[in-house]
């Protein structure tokens, strides 16, 4: 099956962005490929959305990997790696909990430092520093294309006129 | 104390009121309790090391609350935090003093107006001795020791705490909720 994923090269690091439905067939794989030892869990309010980045190494020549993915606020779901990697449990707790991202198929998917009975996230934007809602905040359109998708070439600029700019 | 010896008196009768040999004791053994929450407790634990060494004081740290007289508020104190500090506030018996001890236990610190912290412990239990210092220096909290043990020594033995021991809760509750959490 075709992963929709995008790959690039940053730093020293493969950075996969891929489809959140498509992020647990690419752990497996990468798995596969022996990344064994998984790094940290991270999370970005990407303002339009959630985004989970799962950092990978690979000890025996330690070739590191990002996984990256984007979630929308109102379903924020992707699959949990904890059986791949079960040392991922409390970094996907965290991120639950300070971020608000649901691991499908988590074994226990519960707040990690917040108290149990909170209910807001408060690492997402849409909260102040202190927890609260900020009255006016909006999320932003998704993107286009989306951050899995290759972007289209760029065009060819135009021949301008000489001397229209730069003076 | 009272008089010493003199010429009318013996000299092994010291004079003196039951406050001042209570005080006395009192002054001279205050345990701690082994209570660190952050860096400042690095700082506590280098109080009690050879070269500021406030054992010479009578001070040892206790491992219970039960045993021990003196709370060392040593670090940020959150919210989740905060119901256990004052748990063992409770369970410490009278009498008992607090020390705040640097800028995150005195109002929060740098992490003041954050979603998880008390903005300063006196919102929690009384403070008797605020410590300025991010963190105070061993010499700034021994300081602090030898200004409650004065307090202690000044001290009536018929006076009581006032019972305003600030219970408010709110201060503890998830943000953007009204509603009060239930006593401990």
């Amino acid at each position: 099956m075709e992963l929709r994923m995008k790959q690039e090269r940053l730093f020293d690091e493969d950075v996969y962005t891929v489809h959140p439905e498509d992020y647990r067939a690419l752990c497996e794989k990468l798995k596969a490929e022996g990344y064994d030892f998984p790094r940290a869990i991270s999370s970005v309010d990407m303002g339009y959305g959630l985004r989970v980045v799962l950092h990978l190494t690979r000890m025996s020549d330690l070739a590191k990997v990002e996984v990256r993915t984007d979630v929308p606020y109102d379903d924020p779901v992707v699959d949990s790696v904890t059986d791949l990697w079960p040392g991922v449990e409390w970094h996907e707790r965290e991120a639950y909990d300070l971020m608000g991202i649901r691991f499908r198929g988590h074994p226990d998917l519960r707040r990690l430092l917040l108290e149990e009975h909170w209910e807001i996230h408060p690492l997402q934007k849409r909260y102040d520093t202190g927890g609260y809602p900020l009255p006016d905040w909006q999320p932003k359109d998704w993107p286009d294309p989306a951050p899995w998708e290759e972007p289209p070439p760029p065009e060819e600029p135009e021949e301008k006129a000489e001397g229209g700019e730069g003076e | 104390m009272g008089l010493l010896g003199s010429e009318e008196r013996p000299r092994d009768i010291i004079l003196g009121t039951l406050d001042d040999l209570i005080n006395l004791a009192r002054s001279r053994s205050m345990w701690p309790l082994t209570f660190g929450i952050a860096c400042c407790a690095i700082e506590m634990m280098a109080t009690w090391d050879p070269k500021v060494d406030a054992d010479r004081f009578g001070m040892f740290f206790r491992n219970t609350p039960r045993q021990a007289d003196v709370m060392i508020v040593s670090g940020t104190v959150n919210k989740k935090l905060a119901k256990r500090l004052r748990r063992l506030y409770d369970q410490m018996a009278e009498p008992k003093w607090v020390i705040s001890m640097g800028a995150c236990a005195n109002q929060g610190g740098p992490f003041r107006q954050g979603y998880s912290v008390v903005e300063g412990v006196d919102k929690i239990v009384p403070v008797d001795v605020y410590i300025p210092g991010c963190p105070p220096r061993p010499e700034a909290l021994l300081q602090a020791l030898l200004l409650l043990r004065d307090k202690i020594a000044d001290r009536e033995l018929r006076y009581k705490r006032p019972r305003e021991i600030p219970t408010d809760y709110d201060v503890m509750a998830e943000p953007g909720k009204d509603g009060r959490l239930p006593v401990l």
